[in-house]
């Protein structure tokens, strides 16, 4: 926001503190240590494989160790998995692919729903009803299938996981974009923006996008956790990114076969990553939806 | 049509005979061949019950009127052809040329921007203003309609102003363009009484500086008559009486006219005399049905009233009523007195 003071005015405007740390003299504790969690999650999966261990060299003289044991490589913080390969590595390098799919299917999933379910609901008649239809009839096919198949046909790779992933994503997005849209084009709001002479384009990207931003803001975290999880599943399933690169579900896969063994770090070490990324972005997307909300922003807005 | 001649000066509107119908199975009239003119500087009061169509004909000038709607009639605008116009021309038009203010602010503005973001916004899409110029303009404009520390308003969003400055800000957007045409469609009704005289003060005020012509809808009769210079009474889809302000005021010409200034408290009158209500309800679709659509709740119908529907008349002194009895001497006021002797 840019300063104003104007010589013509009664008084200068005061100095406007940055967005930033305003946004952040408003966070409480908890959102504080979701930010400091992502933050972590982030750099470790940007740094990390930099700094650890090669993810797939094995040391089969040490297979299924502990955490903090000692081995040919030095000590193995984390561990060893079945074929002795550094859990830490491994876990670090998995970090990095799951983010990277989960984020970029969910920017393309939501930016592509969004500005289907706007132009949808804004335009209506004809557009609308082919549009909706396709989101019918992908929706009446259960999401997981839908992401089997097309994971099982096209070739596994990062690249086929974003898009697949995106898939699940796009809908949601329309839904809601779309009912948000229908409600909000027959208000004053709409005529008044019509009545000033903008266009539909405008009108679209600057009175009603800024409306629904919150209810965005909600399902885009409620959707990286949707994601990531399914992410998981397809690696899991081996549908995923193919081994031997290392993503957090085909960890978790491959370790439950060993939790009957009593090898609980395979399992518990990735899992305990993806409910953390999750549960931190959930808590930052909820504290952020109000924020977004000059309405909501309460007592000192 | 009998009363054009001395319209054809400085005109900013001319509405000539139109209708406007909403198709939703059958198509439902909404205003019939109604005409009227505006000139330049000059305010036109659009008075009448709620579903009469004032409404209705405020949008149809900016033609923002739902897709379901059949517009039939010409509709001039600084000379332009507003119903054979393309859309980009229609835009550069709104919000330029002429400007509309709402009746309810709060749901008018956008609650997500700040209410100095929103007039840069219109000074963006019709002058060549942007960044700092735009901001400093904008902070002009909100102390030309008398917000008080304009600047640190401009940060402000809608919901921490109040209700007066909200309007106070819609009229801020509404003029940053000098548009020579202001529909004011409902401005004061959703404010109390005290800010609604200051509103009123400051729309006179503002006309007279940009000398911009008004039409001014509203069913408060008060109001009107504070701003009006002339007055158009429009009943289920039709104008049924219009003149000069003052007198349309003090000797309305028309039954409806009539009912409508005797349903208006008065500070000053006699405190025990009972408010005369109008009996019934403006009627769906009568602006269809043969005879005079009044007819139902008009104290004074006659035979023919049922049959034919009367002409908008000129009844002398530059005045028009659409009333069989109407003529210059017939008022509905004085007809009411001698039928109670």
């Amino acid at each position: 926001m840019a300063i104003l003071s104007d010589p013509r005015t009664d008084q200068p405007a005061k100095p406007q503190p940055t967005a930033l740390r305003r946004l952040l003299s408003r966070c409480p504790p908890s959102v504080l240590a979701a930010f400091v969690a992502v933050a972590l999650v982030v750099a470790v999966a940007a740094f990390g494989p930099l700094l650890a261990r090669d993810p797939t060299a094995q040391d089969l003289l040490s297979v299924l160790k502990p955490p903090l044991t000692q081995g040919n490589a030095g000590t193995y913080l984390l561990g060893t998995d079945q074929l002795g390969r550094d859990l830490l590595a491994r876990l670090v390098s998995g970090m990095r692919t799951s983010l990277l799919i989960t984020f970029f299917a969910v920017l393309t999933g939501g930016v592509i729903g969004t500005a289907i379910g706007l132009a949808s609901g804004y335009l209506g008649g004809r557009v609308d009803n082919l549009l909706m239809r396709v989101v019918d009839i992908q929706l009446a096919v259960p999401g997981v299938l839908l992401v089997l198949t097309l994971a099982a046909v096209l070739r596994p790779g990062v690249g086929t996981t974003i898009c697949v992933l995106s898939l699940i994503v796009w809908v949601v997005y329309a839904r809601v974009a779309r009912a948000q849209v229908l409600s909000l084009r027959e208000t004053d709001l709409v005529m008044a923006a019509r009545a000033t002479g903008c266009s539909d384009a405008r009108i679209l990207l600057y009175h009603v996008l800024p409306n629904i931003a919150g209810s965005i803001w909600v399902i885009t975290t409620l959707e990286f956790a949707h994601v990531m999880i399914a992410e998981a599943a397809l690696g899991y399933l081996g549908l995923g990114v193919p081994p031997p690169a290392p993503t957090l579900g085909a960890m978790i896969s491959e370790g439950q076969r060993y939790l009957q063994l009593g090898k609980w770090w395979l399992v518990v070490m990735p899992g305990f990553v993806v409910s953390l990324t999750i549960i931190s972005i959930n808590a930052i997307g909820n504290w952020l939806r109000d924020m977004l909300d000059p309405r909501s922003r309460g007592r000192s807005g | 049509m009998e009363r054009r001649d001395d319209r054809e000066r400085d005109e900013v509107l001319a509405v000539e005979d139109l209708s406007v119908g909403f198709v939703q199975d059958e198509t439902r009239t909404v205003l019939a061949r109604v005409s009227l003119s505006i000139g330049r500087g000059e305010t036109l009061g659009l008075v009448g019950e709620s579903g009469c169509g004032k409404s209705t004909l405020g949008r149809a000038v900016m033609r923002l009127l739902p897709a379901n709607a059949t517009m039939d009639g010409r509709i001039r605008l600084l000379g332009a052809d507003v119903l054979s116009m393309d859309e980009r021309a229609m835009r550069r038009l709104r919000g330029g040329a002429v400007a509309m203010i709402f009746q309810n602010p709060m749901s008018a503005l956008n609650p997500v921007l700040t209410i100095g973001r929103q007039i840069t916004e219109a000074l963006e899409t019709h002058t060549g203003l942007r960044g700092r110029a735009a901001t400093a303009r904008a902070v002009e404009l909100l102390h030309m309609v008398g917000i008080s520390r304009p600047a640190d308003r401009a940060h402000e969003y809608p919901h921490q102003l109040s209700g007066g400055m909200r309007q106070r800000a819609m009229i801020a957007m509404a003029i940053s363009c000098d548009p020579k045409l202001l529909i004011a469609d409902e401005p004061t009704t959703a404010l109390d009484v005290t800010v609604q005289a200051q509103i009123l003060d400051l729309l006179a005020s503002l006309q007279e500086k940009l000398s911009m012509a008004m039409l001014f809808i509203s069913h408060d009769m008060s109001a009107v008559a504070s701003v009006a210079d002339r007055i158009a009474v429009m009943y289920a889809g039709r104008i049924v009486e219009e003149g000069a302000a003052a007198p349309l005021l003090r000797d309305p010409a028309h039954p409806y006219t009539s009912g409508l200034l005797n349903s208006v408290p008065h500070v000053d009158g006699a405190r025990r005399t009972r408010l005369q209500a109008i009996p019934g309800s403006v009627s769906a679709g009568s602006a269809d049905a043969a005879g005079c659509s009044f007819r139902p709740r008009c104290g004074f119908a006659i035979a023919r009233c049922a049959v034919e529907t009367p002409p908008l008349a000129d009844i002398g002194a530059g005045r028009a009523a659409r009333c069989w009895l109407a003529s210059a001497d017939w008022r509905p006021a004085a007809a009411a007195r001698s039928m109670a002797t």
